[in-house]
């Protein structure tokens, strides 16, 4: 469990460092300059050594404001374009954003294309922007986040100075996926600036901040990164006074800047937890005010809501978990081996159970099954990495396992059934489907060429890890034929099926072993329905014990 | 180790007295010590220059091991010292003095201590390197000294036990020693500062020195800056997870000066601080300057100036008392002293929350050592099974690697399990090592050494025969290039780090890549075979197939069916010695 709250020291990190001071010149710079133009949003860019900054100022903000508060969903009609541009984050459903925003964005779509274009996206992007300059700051930002290979270059850094909330829970949602994506957005809040809290209890509370919020007082600052708290303390601390419109942030951090070097003159209860007191000081520093509760409960609410944020936001270790997976995995390989040794296969010493080792299997596979489908679930949930729900390593892993697995579920659902004819056919556990996808979808992961299947055919697995249902269903097929119930042709499919996958060297060489299902039950069984004349590859291929050259990778 | 308080005060004088020598060094033989006092300088080009990699032949033990972090230092301050090394005396007279059995002392003060603690490190490198080695430890004294190297300059530091020798004094208020926590070099204001520096050290009656207009700008700015550092310092000890601001930073670029040693500080009351832990002090050298007020600010600013030269009123009477400290404290020691620290010192809540992080980060390395320390038992069982596994593969005349590659019986089964079971341990371990979230030493722990050897002879050619059996070398290449694990990798770097043997000179644990691949290679064409230098790699491994058959670490590979045999048989050119050691 952690023991202290950042938010102080994260504020003084960025207080102290010149880069606040530097985007907000960049920002007025930009106002300045284009004074007599009337177009409503204007930038600059400003390519630095280490970064490249774009700084974006919108004008008129108040009316735009005023009339578009309300929220636009991206399955609207309303923005297509736009919206289709972010279509990455709304995965899973559609998301909505502030009115005055998405139109602001929409109207100069063209010209912010040719922008991002222009943009040098080999050295890492700070974009800036003022109150309605900064919501388009942070869309272009959220942008970039598609566009940006994040393996070449870091991820950008949306740096806003009194912005409004622009999206809904859903929007959150999305970039709380990743916490690299949350983590690219910072939001500065003046005590004295009304316009980032415009919309806080707008739409009935429709609007959730997203990334990380430093608030400013007269007696200083303090980040926070807990959605429910940010909301809270925006309300909590807005200025009693005639709020400023039009708050110069060069000032409130000049003057932070140098009240940073100071001692607060507050003290704190050491008789607490170290974390409690960083909580204390940090809504002093803030100058929270709240006159219906009592600061102890307040105090304490906020440490609990943000230490159950930080340990949802933790990234589980899971590679210790796919260390105990690999000697699961091993002891299978093992199984494997000894039942080759006997002549049958895995598949059907499995499914015979007959000695305390297969018995001893079903232990491990219940625990693999346990595992990955642990694993697949979550990756969904909260994805590894950007982009992809398994890290590289997980996937290859995760398709092994479900190559030496699968066999044994089939296995398992064949002997439940025990030749019953009716025709229910074997059902997949879904995180087999799920790891199969993904295997497909990921640009990383490369498929094996006929020339390396070759060559390590002898231990490879059957890349169909439901090859063994087909062969119970051919096994059925031909106690149909002989009763006359079926024709020969779906079987003959069957029979080109396993031809095709031995031409591929797709197929383990197991399958031919004098006792496997697929020798002893169904090869057998239909040469006899076939009777003697019957020729084809696969009859030409057994009969000639082609097999022995296949496991040598000479076939 | 106790350092009376009168080496303290003779250090000073000699130090100071440096100042005025036109010599490189000042020697002092009393009694029992020789003491070597480097002079400082008031030149800019002599303070401030880009920081560079350390010198690696000069000073080999600056670096981290297993990770390959070199220390940086400050460019001017190891020019000086080499300039002092090579061109005068020093080297002689330290010679001498230790035949006399003389406690050596280097000491500076100012920019005289940067030379003094490189003078002594040069000097605990030199002892290391003799054979035997030199026992006897030097002590390095500096008053009022800038900072010298970045983090890892104070982790190999610690790791070789040398922080112990090391102690800074600083008067509360003195800028120099937090003056590189805040970037100089492009600032003319500084030049301002050290002729002010200048103008002290001449003065005979410091009451009439008047500090420059600029000193309140000045002091504020470092002020910030250091700011920057330790809130960034402290954002990592108490485990910020946010993103934001590690990229922010790679931006921002504070300094990476640190502090290393055992400092002690006055408190301005008459009182002293001693902390050794290096994260702590680097927080108490901000928040022990933080004002309380605009006024207070421009007090400060002035003392921050004068008091860099006030260490025998501000902070030797106070000191009447030996230094005892042998950085081996205990965690509750440690914090102990982190508390004292911020209760003497007045410090701010913010500040004591930084110093308590400090504490709290060290006690997290040290539950993690005792974490890892607790596997010692399973790593040891597993070594164990895997030993008996060789010795019986041996009873049958055939090598373990061989008989692992071939997976042909229960006990190759059994081996690849206890292989598993083994790497995800040690991957724990490195996983720690690579955070620095083990204590400092711990790559110089003998038992751990001993046990990473071990390890890494008995298990890895199980790995490399793991890794050619499904021919990975054919999709990922050989496994010395892109494939060889970590928990291989570190332990040793720190066995040839802690036996002195050149970097890469104990890779008999991966003897059987070598091999694995040579024998690939042979089956290609000459251009290849040229290309990857055959002839040249084939000849070095037998060389070294000689020296490890007479150590004993590679035997199984030298019964007569095994893999190296059979290739070495069909080899060309022979090196005969190795018939000897073939067991037929």
């Amino acid at each position: 469990m952690k023991l202290f709250s950042t938010g102080l020291e994260q504020a003084n990190l960025v207080m102290t460092s010149n880069i606040l001071e530097f985007l907000w010149k960049k920002i007025s710079e930009c106002s300045n300059a284009h004074q007599q133009l009337s177009s409503s949003l204007r930038w600059v860019t400003d390519e630095q050594k280490e970064f490249t900054v774009v700084a974006f100022v919108a004008c008129s903000t108040e009316n735009q404001l005023l009339e578009g508060a309300d929220l636009v969903s991206s399955l609207s009609s309303t923005a297509k374009e736009s919206f289709a541009l972010f279509k990455f984050l709304g995965k899973k459903g559609g998301f909505a954003i502030n009115r005055a925003a998405i139109t602001l964005f929409h109207q100069n779509l063209q010209q912010l294309s040719q922008l991002k274009d222009k943009i040098n996206l080999s050295k890492p992007i700070i974009v800036t922007g003022h109150a309605l300059g900064g919501s388009i700051a942070s869309l272009f930002t959220l942008w970039l986040l598609e566009i940006v290979d994040f393996s070449k270059t870091k991820h950008p850094i949306c740096i806003t100075f009194g912005s409004p909330l622009i999206g809904d829970s859903h929007l959150q949602k999305a970039l709380f996926q990743y916490s690299s994506w949350n983590s690219c957005f910072l939001h500065v809040v003046s005590n004295n600036d009304p316009i980032p809290r415009k919309f806080i209890n707008h739409n009935a509370n429709a609007y959730k901040p997203f990334g990380t919020f430093l608030l400013c007082s007269n007696s200083g600052c303090s980040c926070f990164e807990e959605p429910k708290s940010i909301l809270e303390l925006l309300a909590a601390t807005a200025s009693d006074g005639s709020p400023n419109q039009g708050v110069d942030y060069e000032n409130v951090v000049k003057h932070l800047k140098h009240k940073a070097l100071f001692k607060n003159v507050s003290e704190a209860d050491w008789a607490t937890t170290p974390y409690t007191v960083g909580i204390v000081t940090q809504l002093s520093v803030i100058e929270y005010k709240n006159d219906n509760e009592n600061i102890t409960a307040v105090v304490d609410r906020m440490e609990k809501q943000e230490k159950k944020y930080l340990i949802g936001k933790r990234t589980v270790k899971p590679d210790k978990k796919l260390n105990e997976a690999k000697i699961n995995m091993a002891k299978l390989e093992w199984y494997k081996k000894t039942s080759k040794d006997k002549n049958i296969g895995y598949y059907d010493t499995y499914k015979s159970k007959m000695f305390m080792s297969d018995i001893n299997v079903e232990e491990i596979v219940k625990r693999l099954l346990n595992h990955w489908t642990d694993v697949v679930e979550e990756a969904d949930q909260k994805p590894q990495e950007e982009g992809a729900s398994l890290r590289t390593r997980w996937l290859y892993a995760g398709i092994t396992y479900k190559k030496m697995v699968e066999p044994l579920c089939i296995a398992d659902f064949y002997n439940d059934r025990k030749d019953c004819l009716d025709s229910e056919v074997y059902k997949r556990f879904p995180h087999f489907i799920r790891l199969e996808q993904l295997y497909k979808e990921s640009e990383k992961t490369k498929g094996s060429t006929l020339d390396e299947r070759k060559r390590n055919i002898s231990h490879n697995l059957t890349e169909d890890s439901c090859f063994w249902a087909r062969v119970e269903e051919a096994i059925i097929l031909c106690e149909l034929l002989k009763e006359k119930k079926t024709s020969a042709e779906e079987l003959k499919k069957f029979e080109e099926y396993v031809m095709g996958l031995v031409r591929e060297y797709k197929v383990s060489p197991e399958i031919f072993l004098k006792r496997s299902s697929f020798m002893k039950r169904w090869w057998e069984k239909y040469k006899e329905a076939m009777g003697r004349s019957y020729s084809s590859p696969l009859t030409e291929f057994i009969t000639n014990r082609k097999d022995k050259d296949y496991e040598e990778g000479k076939f | 180790m106790a350092v009376k308080e009168e080496i303290v005060s003779k250090a000073f004088s000699e130090a100071m007295g440096a100042h005025r020598s036109r010599n490189e060094f000042v020697e002092k033989i009393t009694s029992s010590e020789a003491i070597f006092s480097f002079p400082g300088s008031w030149s800019f080009e002599d303070w401030c220059s880009e920081e560079a990699k350390i010198d690696s032949a000069l000073f080999p033990s600056l670096r981290s091991l297993g990770n390959k972090h070199c220390a940086v230092v400050n460019k001017a301050f190891q020019d000086r010292f080499k300039l002092v090394a090579e061109n005068s005396q020093l080297r002689k007279r330290v010679e001498e003095a230790v035949q006399k059995n003389k406690q050596i002392v280097f000491t500076g003060h100012s920019s005289g201590g940067p030379i003094a603690v490189l003078a002594a490190i040069w000097f605990l490198e030199d002892s290391a390197k003799r054979d035997p080695p030199r026992r006897i430890g030097p002590l390095c004294l500096t008053f009022g000294s800038p900072l010298v190297g970045n983090h890892i300059f104070s982790h190999a530091l610690r790791r070789e036990n040398w922080s112990r020798y090391f102690i800074h004094f600083a008067t509360r208020y003195d800028i120099v020693p937090r003056i590189f926590l805040a970037p100089l070099s492009s600032k003319p204001q500084f030049q301002q500062i050290l002729d002010s520096f200048k103008s002290q050290s001449v003065l005979t009656n410091l009451g009439s020195y008047e500090p420059p207009s600029i000193a309140y700008e000045f002091f504020k700015d470092v002020m910030s800056n250091a700011l920057t550092v330790t809130s960034h310092a402290a954002c990592k000890l108490m485990e910020s997870s946010n993103l934001l601001f590690e990229t922010m930073t790679s931006f921002i670029k504070p300094s990476s000066y640190r502090p290393f040693g055992t400092y002690i500080f006055s408190n301005g009351n008459g009182k002293l601080v001693t902390l050794n832990n290096a994260d702590a002090v680097l927080q108490l050298l901000f928040y022990s300057c933080q004002p309380s007020s605009e006024e207070d600010g421009k007090e400060i600013a002035k003392k921050s100036l004068t008091e860099h030269f006030a260490y025998n009123n501000e902070l030797l009477q106070s000191l009447k008392e030996p230094i005892v400290l042998d950085g081996k404290e205990s965690a509750d020691a440690c914090n102990d002293m982190i508390n004292k620290a911020a209760e003497d010192m007045g410090l701010s809540a913010r500040g004591r929350l930084c110093l308590l992080a400090a504490g709290e980060l060290d006690s997290q390395k040290r539950k993690n050592k005792e974490k890892m320390d607790s596997k010692k038992g399973q790593i040891e069982r597993a070594l164990k099974d895997v030993e008996n596994y060789k010795n019986k593969c041996a009873a049958h005349k055939v090598g373990y690697y061989d008989s692992f590659k071939r997976q042909k019986n229960e006990d190759d089964f059994k081996a690849n399990v206890k292989r598993l079971e083994l790497a995800g341990i040690l991957d724990e371990m490195i996983e720690m090592l690579k955070g620095y979230k083990l204590p400092d030493q711990f790559e110089g722990l003998k038992e751990w050494i001993d046990i990473g050897t071990r390890y890494r002879r008995l298990i890895e050619p199980l790995d490399i025969a793991n890794y050619y059996r499904h021919s990975k070398d054919e999709d990922t290449g050989p496994y010395m290039v892109g494939a060889r694990p970590k928990r291989y990798r570190y332990p040793q770097a720190w066995r040839e780090h802690a036996e002195k043997m050149p970097e890469g000179s104990s890779g008999e644990s991966c003897f059987w890549a070598e091999v694995e691949d040579l024998r690939t290679l042979m089956k290609k064409s000459p251009e290849e075979q040229t290309k990857f230098k055959f002839e040249s790699r084939t000849w070095d491994i037998q060389n070294n197939v000689v020296r490890w058959g007479k150590e004993r670490v590679i035997q199984d590979a030298f019964f007569g069916d095994s893999t190296f045999v059979k290739w070495w048989e069909s080899l060309p050119n022979k090196l005969p010695e190795i018939e000897q050691l073939v067991i037929r």
